[in-house]
């Protein structure tokens, strides 16, 4: 056989499908994947949620505990209790919509992709707006109540541990979302 | 780009060079597993080049290029673990190889393309499916003259195999 005539049959393959999707292996796949998709955005936006309540009690109650009134203080808990205010809208909104997915394969994938772009909104709000603040603000308070101490380069320590731990965390949420734009991309003619 | 423009480009581009990225996967994985495996890593791949693609290549050189780098890398990491390789066997494939093949000729032609090393398998890819040598250097980051070598080398093994083939069938 000359190498022109394997052209021609390689070149055979590209009006041809060299695989079939196995829908029925595909519908499985996906509905362990919504499910999955599900439990960790319930359970992520639950943990933000209790941490934001408890960080902000903290301050609040130490601020009063301790007689000090200092307003800085007063307003960081009210900015962590309105965060884990937004969380409970933004999760009530995402409850609600569950409904409009189709009880289909691609209903299902949808869904999961929804639930997996809302996980991927989370930590990415987390990482870029949340954690932020919340570093900035306890370096501040830090400051502010006891000027500059050991505590400053600690806090400095930990929130750079940190922010690579949540942009760790964020990355493979969005390896997860990308997985599910393959399978409909799969899927998809 | 925002991540809109990245989406839409990316369901483009696997809509259109699908057989494109199916040849790679056929070629660089021997199993069912592997071969979905291999697709999503070279899925996740594609769309984290799109902010780098700067239209100064064909997409099809660059979704070789990505695609290759992406099975050859996989395969280096994956070798470490070759005892290991086939612990789900009974998980549900959700690719299934055609029953009636293409052509049993395309069959002995990829069996013929995974016995070469991994730089000759990436080369016949491209060979075959017509890029220049340029383009071929381009994707590889080997030089033009190497790639005459090379490529006259791989034709005289194929041809010489396809007598065999010829001979014998399957």
């Amino acid at each position: 056989m000359e190498f022109d005539e394997m052209k021609k049959i390689w070149d055979s393959q590209n009006s041809e499908h060299l695989y079939v999707i196995n829908e029925d292996a595909l519908h499985n796949r996906i509905r362990t994947k919504k499910k999955r998709s599900q439990q960790l955005v319930s359970l992520a936006e639950v943990i933000i949620m209790i941490s934001l309540l408890v960080a902000g009690s903290i301050i609040l109650l130490a601020n009063l505990v301790r007689g000090e009134h200092i307003i800085f203080k007063y307003f960081a808990a009210i900015v962590f209790y309105l965060g884990a205010a937004y969380l409970w809208f933004k999760r009530s909104e995402r409850k609600k919509g569950e409904g409009r997915f189709e009880n289909t394969m691609m209903g299902d994938l949808e869904h999961a992709l929804s639930n997996s772009n809302h996980q991927v909104m989370l930590s990415g709000t987390f990482l870029y707006k949340v954690f932020p603040v919340i570093s900035i603000g306890a370096l501040i308070g830090e400051w502010v109540t006891s000027g500059f101490s050991w505590m400053i380069p600690a806090i400095v320590v930990f929130f750079i541990v940190m922010y690579f731990a949540s942009r760790w965390e964020h990355g493979c949420y969005v390896s997860k979302l990308r997985e599910l734009e393959s399978l409909k991309a799969m899927l998809v003619e | 780009m925002t991540e809109e423009e990245q989406k839409r480009i990316f369901d483009t581009w696997l809509g259109k060079y699908r057989p494109l990225l199916f040849k790679v996967v056929r070629a660089y994985a021997f199993n069912l597993a592997d071969q979905e495996d291999l697709f999503q890593d070279i899925s996740l791949q594609v769309w984290r080049s799109i902010p780098n693609f700067r239209k100064e290549s064909q997409v099809s050189t660059w979704l070789y290029r990505v695609s290759l780098n992406t099975a050859l890398r996989r395969n280096r990491t994956e070798s470490k673990y070759k005892d290991n390789q086939y612990p789900f066997e009974h998980v549900e494939h959700l690719l299934e190889e055609r029953e009636e093949p293409v052509d049993e000729r395309l069959a002995w032609l990829y069996g013929e393309i995974a016995k070469l090393n991994e730089v000759d398998r990436s080369l016949t890819l491209l060979l075959l499916d017509g890029f220049s040598y340029k383009e071929m250097a381009e994707v590889l980051g080997i030089s033009e003259s190497n790639i005459g070598v090379k490529i006259h080398r791989i034709k005289k093994y194929l041809t010489t195999q396809s007598q065999k083939f010829e001979k014998h069938g399957v």
